[in-house]
């Protein structure tokens, strides 16, 4: 039995909610006795609600370019489908709030391991390493330093550090009794320590 | 039932409070395992300040030709220049490191017999060595070079020439090392 055209819009506004009062018992009466038109409002009712479902991010991949077969698997599942008005909104902003508290109780756990596991100052320097001496290993006037063979242990040695640039050699006092002595400054000429002179004493018999 | 919004609430939840207890519990820990480090080693005894004297003794002499310099040696053009240049054949006789404490002095004996004493009186602000060095008669009988004093920076050699030595002088080079 088909529907007449007052039958639909009549359907029609009870789907979107639009029917008056005086008309509900007759809508009430078709949709009791009119198979066609228990279809035809589950339909809409299952349309609208895919609609609700898409907007809200909730349809699926497969289903989503295919609005036919996506409504026809609605309908296949629902039986009597329930329209619910939902806080649009709403939810979205709790779950903002959650993140929020989420990602901020973990950035504070995450500070308090890094300010306990953050590794404390170093110890400090060997003073023979800070102040660039030779090691063993190095051989450099090692052998010739005293107290190296003895079995008790020495104190250990700095070796005096100095940087390359200077004023080559400075004669404070020469004392030669009953010898003639002269000083000579020759220059270097090549080498870091070109722009020196060498001094030479010289020490007649 | 509880809504979705609800159980996804007290997972939240859950999981908030499982992320507080480990960095609580790692907190915790870590500042057990540092308590038992042991202490810092105490720093160590004062070092004793050492200069190395190296002390290269030449033997200056005159011979027919254009003479020669030992290559043992190594580069020395003070030698082809005036007082030295006096002389055209340059023979290296002995090469000696020796170590000097500060305040202390380092003997050797030259081979004419006499004896060379370095002293490391003290290091200058500028980071150059002050020195003495002295030529004593063999015996304690006198001194050839009663005092020389010298500031010298590191590397720099410096020369006591004029004693004679068969048919020559010997020419001693003092160079402190760092």
């Amino acid at each position: 039995m088909s529907l007449s055209k007052d039958e639909l819009q009549r359907l029609m506004a009870y789907v979107d909610g639009e029917v008056e009062e005086g008309e509900m018992p007759e809508v009430r009466a078709l949709l009791a006795n009119s198979e066609e038109a228990r279809q035809m409002v589950a339909q809409h009712f299952a349309v609208g609600e895919w609609v609700r479902a898409s907007a809200e991010g909730r349809a699926t991949a497969e289903r989503a370019h295919d609005i036919a077969s996506a409504v026809m698997a609605r309908i296949g599942e629902s039986g009597s489908a329930n329209v619910l008005e939902l806080g649009r909104g709403r939810g979205t902003r709790a779950w903002s709030r959650e993140r929020a508290m989420v990602f901020a109780v973990v950035s504070a756990a995450a500070i308090v391991v890094l300010v306990y596991a953050w590794p404390r100052d170093r110890a400090p320097l060997d003073p023979l390493v800070a102040s660039g001496a030779p090691t063993p290993s190095n051989g450099s006037a090692v052998e010739s330093m005293p107290g190296r063979n003895t079995p008790e242990p020495a104190l250990p040695i700095q070796i005096a550090a100095a940087e390359p640039d200077g004023q080559g050699v400075d004669i404070q006092a020469v004392e030669s009794p009953n010898h003639p002595v002269s000083i000579f400054y020759v220059p270097a000429a090549v080498g870091p320590n070109a722009h020196a002179s060498s001094v030479v004493v010289w020490i007649g018999e | 039932m509880p809504s979705v919004t609800m159980r996804r609430r007290k997972v939240l939840v859950l999981a908030l409070a499982s992320f507080a207890a480990a960095g609580v519990t790692l907190a915790a820990s870590a500042r057990h395992v540092w308590a038992q480090q042991p202490p810092p080693p105490k720093p160590p005894p004062a070092a004793a300040l050492v200069v190395n004297a190296e002390v290269m003794v030449l033997y200056a002499t005159t011979v027919p030709g254009p003479g020669s310099i030992d290559p043992a040696i190594g580069k020395m053009p003070q030698l082809t220049k005036p007082p030295f240049s006096v002389f055209n054949t340059y023979r290296l006789l002995d090469k000696k490191v020796i170590s000097l404490e500060l305040g202390k002095s380092g003997p050797y004996t030259l081979p004419n017999g006499r004896i060379l004493q370095v002293t490391f009186i003290e290091p200058t602000t500028e980071k150059r060595f002050h020195i003495k060095v002295a030529i004593n008669q063999p015996g304690g009988n006198g001194s050839y070079l009663k005092l020389l004093e010298v500031t010298a920076e590191p590397n720099e050699p410096f020369f006591v020439a004029g004693q004679p030595y068969k048919d020559g002088v010997l020419v001693l080079g003092i160079s402190l090392r760092s």
